[in-house]
């Protein structure tokens, strides 16, 4: 490391001791007079991109998208996702929520588009994939077939090594297939994309349960993954839950639903829980033909983990959600279940999660009847069978495993996906499959496995006639009918067309390595500066700045490292300089500013003089290079640091 | 001609697309020639005759200008900017006597580190062989590029 320190210093003439700090957890950046810190971030990539746990590079694919490329945006979207399909269906987008464009209207439907791509592969069937060729001779053995063992199966056999996913079901695919309901994810997408990663070379056992890890070194794998998914349902708790039949597990219940069976669970039924398989239960015993279905959950709908749009369309096909309401006890005659006994909740003190801790009010009891409850309350791996093979497992039943290697307590054996996090998402399943797939490459060719592979370098794939400055609306992908949706298991959501979807593209402000003045939108706030020590600058994004820290001037601040300060800095905003005494009013400089951020003014005395507006200014010093006097300059990067750095070369 | 003539080179680079592919460069091959100064700017279209003259003026043995695709140019006019200026700056090294070879722009996209380690490969090898600059070094560093 030291050694590329001295050599990048070398050559790019900054110091990167400001990176090194960075680089380390927990940099953040503290003001004078302001108590709070700002956390700090290299300006590597577009805000989606780094919301995106497996880092999708979202900007440039849908800029693909608005030049009608969509094979090569699909290409985009497979080097970091390789179930587009699936994601674009079922993600819970993450993205979409730090679009940029969603703090001045609605944030880009980047889902919506990475199913239209996925779906456009699909329709005009998609190209021959070729086995890839075998580099190394190496075994790696893969527990688990959901989205974190298919993302490591990819990577891995693209790396070269042979891959065979052991798979416990007949059908492959975990949650996705056992779990999640077609109406929302059809079979033949899911099959598709399994399809495309098995063609690449990867070897699938299903019905092949895997509990001797031991057993599988001994065949001749080098590593092992363990990608099991959670799917042992947590018991409620409550007093009557083993005395009654009625009382169903929601995964099990889902899981026969998916298999095709289609017999009515119960008539009046309550899911417990509000989670996607809350919600997905509750839906599914719709179409099945319950005629009343509740919900209960003990938290407010802001709570609610499930999908929004999931919650909406629940509501509007007929679903009843009781919030703020728990089990007490269920209720029963004659061995059956007839309803449950609830407490109403208020919502007290935030816990771990971040949520707040719903609380029983005193005797607001209440019943609601049923003949069927459907328990979705969290689930855990079924970890039993592992407990005797030398791996630590969490008081929570899942695998304990080094953060950033994934590797468990026995070495060449990783863990990830809901095995380690217990019950979470598709996309966060995938972002653990593709760190489990370079760690097991580090360890199989005996490199540190510390070292996470860092993030590729932006790639430019946007023109300049994909800004679209003007505001446009969200488009909204079409649904069927609530009407044909009963005993129907189509789905529910439909594709983009081509218009649309470039429509909806072009609205992407391509944000990224850039001043964070996207020039359309005048409210948007610049959180970009120039950071600078004695020893050199770097350039460096600060999030969540406050109004009254001025764009306009430098100022100093701490920079702390894990709450200690560990240097003084200078923040500089990139702006363009216009020399008052030097300027001559020529307007050379308004002509090529893009931004119309620079403009010739007559002062009182008549003089004329360009005026940079600090707030649009996106500092790129195209106005500085065509000054005829010097006059205009950049407040960072100026021509005197320039020559000094020459100097400094030769001298 | 000095047959171990290592010739100094300033490359001037983009802080977008280009400052990545050369820092990726020079981190993915130790062997990446060591002396050459890169300068970073904003953006490939703040080069100017200045900045390229003062560098030859300070002891370049040759100046490369890396930018972007003219269509991927982060500021949109600022790569073709850098055309233009690298065309003027090529006129006026010719009518002033000075081997126009010795002045390059280059573009590369931000993933092409490979292509621009070949380039710039390339490049010192065409300043090897024309030898070391012409002009001779005089140490005034007073003398400002005020333009
Ligand atoms: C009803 C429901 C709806 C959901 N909706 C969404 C949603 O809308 N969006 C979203 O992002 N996420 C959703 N999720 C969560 C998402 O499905 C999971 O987080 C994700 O599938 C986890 O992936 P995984 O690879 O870790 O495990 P899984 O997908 O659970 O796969 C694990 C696989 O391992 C197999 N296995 C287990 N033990 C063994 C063994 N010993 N030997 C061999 N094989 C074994 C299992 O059979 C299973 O196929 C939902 C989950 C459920 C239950
Ligand atoms: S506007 Fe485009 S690049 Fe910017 S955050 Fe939204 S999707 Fe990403
Ligand atoms: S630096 Fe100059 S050209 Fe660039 S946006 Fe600012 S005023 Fe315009």
């Amino acid at each position: 490391m030291a050694s590329k320190k001295s050599k990048s210093s070398k050559t790019t003439g900054s110091d990167s001791s400001i990176q090194d700090f960075l680089n380390e957890k927990g940099v953040t950046i503290q003001f004078p007079e302001i108590c709070d810190s700002f956390p700090i971030q290299e300006i590597t990539m577009s805000s989606c991109r780094v919301a995106c746990p497996a880092g999708v590079n979202i900007k440039a694919y849908l800029g693909a998208i608005t030049r009608g490329d969509f094979q090569r945006a699909l290409e985009i979207v497979k080097e970091t996702n390789p179930l587009p399909g699936i994601c674009g269906r079922v993600c819970t987008h993450p993205c979409e929520s730090e679009c940029r464009r969603g703090e001045f209207e609605d944030p880009l439907a980047i889902c919506a588009l990475k199913r239209f791509i996925a779906d456009y592969e699909l329709k005009n069937g998609s190209k021959n994939i070729e086995p890839c060729k075998r580099t190394k001779k190496e075994n790696v053995a893969i527990v688990g077939s959901g989205p974190a063992g298919l993302t490591s199966a990819n990577d891995l056999v693209r790396m070269g090594y042979g891959v065979t996913i052991f798979e416990e079901l007949p059908v492959a695919g975990g949650m996705l297939i056992t779990g999640i309901p077609p109406y929302r994810l059809p079979r033949d997408i899911i099959q598709a994309e399994i399809d495309n990663i098995v063609k690449l070379g990867v070897e699938l056992k299903t019905n092949t349960k895997v509990d001797n890890i031991d057993d599988l070194f001994k065949q001749g794998y080098k590593a092992v993954f363990l990608a099991i998914g959670a799917h042992e349902g947590l018991k409620l708790k409550v007093p009557g839950e083993d005395e009654y039949e009625g009382i169903v597990d929601c995964i099990k219940f889902l899981r026969k639903v998916n298999r095709g069976e289609r017999d009515k669970p119960g008539e009046r039924i309550i899911v417990i829980g509000g989670g996607n398989s809350a919600i997905d239960s509750a839906r599914s015993a719709l179409r099945l033909g319950c005629s009343e279905v509740y919900i209960v959950y003990r938290r407010s709908r802001k709570e609610m983990p499930a999908n929004e749009d999931e919650i909406k369309e629940a509501e509007a096909e007929g679903v009843k959600i009781n919030y703020l309401a728990a089990p007490v006890r269920i209720i029963g005659k004659d061995d059956k279940v007839t309803g449950m006994e609830c407490t109403k909740m208020k919502l007290g003190e935030p816990d771990q999660s971040g949520r707040r801790r719903p609380i029983p009010i005193p005797s607001s009891e209440f019943v609601v009847e049923a003949d069927t409850i459907l328990s979705a309350i969290s689930q855990k791996p079924y970890i039993s069978c592992f407990k005797d093979c030398g791996i630590k497992i969490t008081k929570w039943d899942t695998f304990e495993v080094n953060e950033k290697t994934l590797m468990t307590s026995k070495p060449g054996v990783f863990a990830g996906g809901d095995a380690v996090t217990g019950p979470s998402t598709v996309i966060d399943a995938i972002a653990a499959g593709h760190r489990a797939a370079h760690a097991i490459d580090r360890y199989i060719c005996g490199k540190p496995l510390e070292k996470e592979k860092s993030p590729e370098i932006v790639q430019r794939e946007l023109t300049p006639d994909t800004f679209s400055p003007e505001r446009a609306t969200r488009l909204k992908a079409k649904k069927i009918p609530i009407e044909k949706r009963e005993d129907s298991f189509a789905e529910v959501e439909l594709t983009l067309n081509e218009d649309e979807a470039v429509r909806e593209a072009k609205r992407c402000l391509r944000c990224g390595p850039c001043v964070e003045c996207i020039h359309c939108i005048k409210e948007c706030e610049k959180r970009m500066f120039g950071i600078s020590t004695d020893k050199g600058k770097e350039l460096l994004m600060v999030h969540g700045l406050p109004k009254n820290i001025k764009l306009t001037e430098e100022v100093s601040a701490m920079l702390n490292v894990k709450g200690k300060v560990a240097a003084e800095v200078r923040i500089e905003p990139i702006v363009s300089e216009v020399s008052e005494e030097m300027c001559r009013g020529c307007g050379q400089c308004e002509s090529v500013c893009n931004y119309s951020a620079i403009k010739v003014e007559e002062k009182e005395d008549g003089l004329r003089i360009a005026h940079v507006d600090a707030a649009i200014c996106k500092g790129c010093g195209t106005c500085a290079s065509v000054c005829p006097t010097g006059a205009s300059h950049l407040s960072l990067f100026k021509s005197k640091d320039i020559e000094k750095e020459l100097e400094g070369f030769f001298g | 001609m000095a047959k171990n003539f290592i010739p100094k080179i300033v490359a001037f680079c983009c802080n977008w697309s280009t400052a990545p592919v050369v820092n990726k460069a020079v981190e993915s091959d130790a062997q990446f020639p060591p002396n050459i100064k890169i300068v970073k700017l904003m953006c490939g279209g703040m080069v100017t005759l200045a900045f390229i003259l003062k560098a030859f003026e300070l002891g370049a043995d040759g100046v490369f200008v890396a930018t972007c695709r003219v269509e991927d140019c982060h500021y949109v006019t600022g790569a073709r900017r850098a055309v233009d200026v690298c065309d003027n700056t090529k006129k006026l090294i010719d009518m002033l006597g000075f081997e126009p070879g010795r002045f390059k722009l280059g573009r590369f996209s931000s993933l092409e580190h490979k292509v621009f380690e070949k380039a710039i490969n390339e490049f010192i090898g065409v300043i090897k062989k024309m030898g070391p600059s012409p002009i001779k070094v005089q140490r005034r560093t007073t003398a400002s590029t005020s333009r």
